[in-house]
């Protein structure tokens, strides 16, 4: 009789669909080296908000590319998500088939805070692109990540060792330095807690900072003046509200790694 | 009648006595490395090489083997050690006009010393930038930069967020913009609730909507500008850390190459450059956009894989480096076509594509010889296309224009450069024929301008015992540097009589140092072959046989058909109107001469010597001339007070291949005064001599071998004693006659007779006595002059008497 050994795959959602921050994103998956096999699900979402508003004949999208203004247009919006979804799908293709990644690609329609809370709840990592902004990024030397910190935030919660492993491991793989922010309620709390983060970075140099505030846009603050390439939260899928989601996509400078 | 007395034996030949040289083997002697005779063009050459004014380039003619450039090498080789070392030339990328690379010009050895500099300063200036653009405090400055304009952004973002929402308004971001919707308790309402919604109240919020629209544009308006601002700022940000980066390593260039103003500027120059184009450091050394790095200066000499686009851009290009010289350059360019002599401009094929760029210029010969000599074939020179207007062209301007031949013929349009022009202070030394150069004085009238100097290289020099004994020298010079056996006494001395014979003259050796050389290689042949350890006489002797029976066989198959009747030649008994002249033949380095029938018939006429080989053109102007120098002579000794009236033809017999020249003249007029006088003339006599209106025989050249020419052919039929060549006197100091030739005169077997007119020339051919004139003009009575007038008269009188009947029948 044969006995099957079964593998536990870690899974790694990618939530994808803006062809100028997707690649950021998908370079932080080929940062990582999960010691364990992964399995990645690629995310597309189609924001069900937009669509209700087609219908509304005084709504307008403006463009940012052309500085055109137009109507918004059912029929045209969901082109655009087909086309915008098939993009991140070869896009994720590229990525991960030469590291051996078993992938799908999924599209889903809803509101994308609700959806991503809901995808959280069932993967180990989530990855999120950073927020598109106004207008291209200027010119960063060296381009993307690189050279750039890993940030990673580390409180009492049990997911935040999860997401300081895979911080180093990123630092590690991306030749960067490593910055831990430490989130506590109380500042008498930080000791212990760096005590407790330096017992797990060991002889890796590293940098803390320190926040006694909850407040995530506080952590994107410290973030943008870190100038870091990522950012790893620890978060138990419960923990995670919805507006903690909405700042993380549409606030967040860089790529983020949520860390179940 | 005149006796006429034969040369004898001993005049010849003049030996050279081995007693003159004072030496057992020519090992014992101090080698001679100057050509003898040669001081004139050695003093031309002097002058031409000190004179530093603007065309005195130099000409250095004479023959073949002459030593011109043993002499050339000599001289140069001092002049070359007394002057400075040239300049070394580089080219550098010019980075306000790639298209036209700019020339620097630096000390001996200094060019690939700054190549070395440069080098290294690119290599620390990728460290150092790199160092810079990675190190904390310059991403904090450009982060701090960034950050600006994000904020910027983002408040922008906010207030427009606050400026829409207080109009009931949400801004949504989407993948290609944002949209502006309308909210109803922070919730966008849907289109059903839109419907309902008064008419009123729709067209508010459409207001609301445009208001915000306009808002939004008019804040997106702004944000170029401040993106410019920053990128403005990070620029400088960028400047700055560069300046400081590489500001010190070039600085100390700088002061390093502080004499040379030129590569100062250039460095300057390089460093802006640097501070603009610093993403070159800093993508690393990888081989990524070729065409590109290319196209603005990449270093092409290979394009070295592993070479940065820095390295490529900042390469320094070596053109001319005298680092290793030891004094001025001297150049002998073998193959002087245009881009060899001006340089090139080199392309690479690249994706389909002809580019090229700074580094792909290669030097010319006269870039490699400015600032010392440069020596060139002319002939060589001249059957180049374009070289020699590209010489000329150089050395007019007095700077050296690097362009590819195809851009100087506008054959090709490819992108191609525009170097900046090196000035030029080059001697050219053309070395060529004297026909070259007077063709080129006659046709060419920039020529003259540009070679002013010319060296003229003797073909002979006098044959006094002192140059003898510094020929020995010479000698004794080319079998040690050739490491030939050494020559004995005997051997030298008959090495000189080879030269003398050579030189065609008994009192001059010639100058041809090929010549001497060779004959000294073959004697060494034989001498080995003899088992010899040095060459004698004998081995001298055979090289010469040898080299003679090489050469001969046209002259053997000729002489055969003589002497098979084929060609028609008598050697005894004697013919009216029939002479032996000698023609002489030069097929490549060897000459020989043969017998050649010469007839003449006579007639009444209207006083006309028709010379049959010009009538049919195989005669040459030269002959044509002495034949109608023979009808002054007639009429102005013979019939002065008549009218000449003789028709008389003369001609080569079995000429087919035509004739030049007018050695032959003398024996045309003995034909024909021996058809006017119808008295035989000797078959076993020859004759050569040019004549003159007044009957003087005159010099010919080819003495020697005209001599042994007949002798060779009565030799072959058997010396009857009474054989031998009329030569003009004049030649008797030209005569080296073969030793079989002197040996038969001495057993009196041959005769060589010098004669001065025609008169002497009749006396040997008739056995009669010519006949002087006496005070009257009348010729004495039986003489062959006498015979001659008389025959003129009647003739003349016929023709007389023929006018008169004319006359008669006309009334």
């Amino acid at each position: 009789m044969m006995t099957e050994k079964a593998v536990a795959r870690i899974r790694v959602t990618v939530m994808l669909g803006n062809s100028l921050t997707d690649r950021d994103t998908l370079a932080v998956l080929e940062l990582l080296q999960p010691e364990s096999p992964a399995e990645v699900l690629g995310l597309y979402i189609e924001d069900s908000e937009l669509l209700s508003l087609a219908d509304i004949p005084v709504v307008r999208e403006y463009c940012l590319l052309t500085q055109v203004e137009r109507r918004l247009q059912a029929a045209e919006l969901e082109r655009q998500f087909r086309a915008q979804a098939r993009i991140a799908e070869q896009a994720l293709a590229r990525a991960a088939s030469p590291r051996g990644y078993p992938w799908s690609f999924r599209s889903l329609r809803g509101d994308p805070v609700v959806l991503l809370r809901e995808m959280l709840a069932e993967v180990d990592l989530m990855l999120l692109g950073a927020a598109a902004g106004m207008t291209p990024a200027t010119r960063r030397r060296g381009g993307g990540a690189a050279g750039r910190p890993v940030m990673a935030v580390f409180d009492q919660a049990e997911p935040a060792t999860r997401a300081l492993q895979v911080a180093m491991q990123l630092a590690d793989a991306g030749r960067t330095r490593l910055v831990i922010v430490l989130t506590a309620a109380h500042p008498d709390e930080l000791p212990a807690l760096r005590q407790r983060a330096a017992g797990l970075v060991g002889d890796r140099p590293a940098e803390y900072l320190e926040l006694t505030s909850r407040d995530t846009a506080d952590l994107l603050s410290q973030l943008r003046r870190q100038v870091a390439g990522q950012l790893v939260i620890g978060v138990p899928a419960e923990k995670l509200d919805d507006e903690t989601i909405a700042l993380l996509r549409n606030r967040s400078a860089c790529p983020v790694v949520l860390v179940r | 009648m005149q006796n006429i007395k034969p040369l004898s034996a001993d005049e010849l030949y003049r030996r050279c006595d081995p007693e003159l040289l004072d030496f057992e083997t020519t090992a014992e002697l101090e080698a001679l490395a100057e050509p003898l005779g040669q001081d004139r063009a050695v003093e031309a050459m002097q002058f031409g090489t000190e004179i530093q004014a603007e065309g005195y380039n130099l000409y250095v003619l004479g023959p073949q083997g002459s030593g011109r450039h043993t002499v050339i090498r000599r001289i140069l080789a001092g002049k070359s050690a007394a002057s400075r070392r040239a300049d070394d030339w580089c080219y550098v990328n010019n980075f306000q006009d790639p298209s036209k690379p700019r020339a620097l010009r630096l000390p001996p050895g200094e060019g690939v010393n700054l190549r070395k500099d440069i080098d290294q300063l690119i290599d620390e200036s990728h460290t150092a930038l790199t160092a810079a653009f990675e190190s904390n405090e310059y991403h904090a400055r450009q982060h701090a930069i960034e950050e600006e304009l994000q904020e910027y952004q983002e408040n922008s973002f906010e207030r427009l967020q606050a400026y829409a929402r207080e109009r009931g308004i949400k801004v949504i971001q989407t993948s290609t913009g944002v949209v502006f919707a309308p909210i109803r308790d922070d919730k966008t309402i849907s289109a059903d609730e839109f419907k309902k919604l008064p008419k009123d109240k729709q067209e508010h919020i459409d207001a609301m909507i445009r208001e915000v629209t306009a808002e939004f544009q008019h804040t997106m308006q702004s944000i170029p500008e401040e993106a410019r601002k920053t990128r403005q700022k990070l620029r400088e940000l960028d400047h700055e850390v560069s300046m400081l980066a590489v500001g010190s390593l070039i600085n100390q260039l700088i002061q390093k190459y502080m004499s040379l103003p030129r590569v100062v500027a250039y460095l300057r120059d390089m460093q802006a450059d640097i501070v603009e184009n610093v993403d070159i450091f800093l993508k690393g050394s990888g081989n990524e956009g070729t065409i590109q790095a290319i196209l603005s200066g990449g270093r092409s000499s290979g394009f070295e894989q592993g070479d940065s686009p820095a390295m490529r851009r900042y390469a320094v290009n070596v053109i001319v480096s005298n680092s290793g010289e030891e004094g001025a350059p001297v150049v002998f360019e073998n193959h002087p076509t245009f881009p060899n002599l001006i340089g090139k401009i080199e392309h690479m094929s690249e994706m389909g594509t002809l580019i090229t760029n700074f580094t792909l210029i290669r030097p010319g010969a006269l870039h490699r010889a400015n600032g010392g000599y440069l020596v060139i074939d002319a002939a060589k020179l001249l059957v180049q296309p374009f070289a020699w207007e590209g010489l000329k062209r150089a050395l007019k301007s007095r700077e050296i224009r690097t362009q590819s031949l195809g851009e100087v013929l506008s054959l090709i349009s490819t992108v191609s450069l525009e170097p900046e022009p090196v000035p030029l202070n080059t001697k050219v030394f053309l070395v060529g024929d004297r026909l070259l150069y007077y063709l080129l004085q006659v046709y060419d009238p920039e020529f003259p301008e540009l070679f002013k100097v010319a060296a003229d290289f003797e073909d002979e020099f006098d044959r006094s015992p002192e140059n003898s004994r510094l020929f020995a020298r010479m000698l004794a010079m080319m079998a040690s540097r050739d490491r030939l056996r050494p020559l004995d006494r005997a051997g030298t001395a008959r090495l000189i009589e080879a030269c003398v014979r050579e030189a065609g003259d008994a009192e001059k050796i010639s100058a041809s140092l090929m010549n001497a050389t060779d004959l000294v290689r073959e004697s060494d042949f034989y001498a080995a072959r003899s088992g010899r350890h040095v060459i004698g006489s004998e081995d001298v002797q055979q090289a010469i046989d040898a080299r003679t029976h090489r050469a001969s066989r046209i002259r053997d198959r000729l002489q055969e058909e003589i002497l098979r009747g084929t060609l028609l030649i008598d050697t005894d008994g004697a013919v009216v109107g029939q002479v032996n002249a000698l023609a002489i033949a030069q097929l490549g380095e060897f000459a020989f001469a043969h017998p050649s029938r010469v007839t003449a018939r006579v007639a009444l006429g209207s006083g006309e010597v028709v010379d049959i080989e010009r009538e049919v053109e195989l005669g040459g102007p030269l002959h044509s001339k002495g034949v109608l120098i023979l009808s002054g002579y007639l009429s102005g000794r013979y019939v002065i007070d008549r009218p000449l009236s003789l028709s008389a033809s003369l001609v080569f017999e079995q000429n087919y291949s035509g004739i030049e020249g007018d050695s032959a003249s003398a024996a045309e007029l003995c034909a024909l005064l021996s058809a006017l006088s119808a008295l035989p003339l000797r078959q076993d006599l020859a004759i050569t001599g040019s004549i003159s209106q007044h009957g003087q025989i005159q010099a010919i050249g080819g003495v020697n071998e005209k001599i042994e020419g007949f002798f060779d052919i009565c030799n072959r039929r058997g010396l009857s004693g009474t054989q031998g060549v009329l030569i003009p006197t004049a030649n008797v100091k030209h005569l080296m006659l073969r030793n079989d030739v002197v040996e038969a005169v001495r057993a009196g077997q041959f005769s060589v007779y010098p004669v001065e007119d025609i008169d002497q020339c009749l006396s040997l051919l008739t056995g009669k006595e010519a006949g002087a004139a006496g005070e009257d003009g009348q010729f004495a009575t039986g003489t062959v002059n006498a015979l001659v007038r008389e025959r003129l008269l009647a003739f003349a009188e016929q023709r007389h008497a023929f006018g008169s009947s004319d006359r008669n029948g006309d009334s």
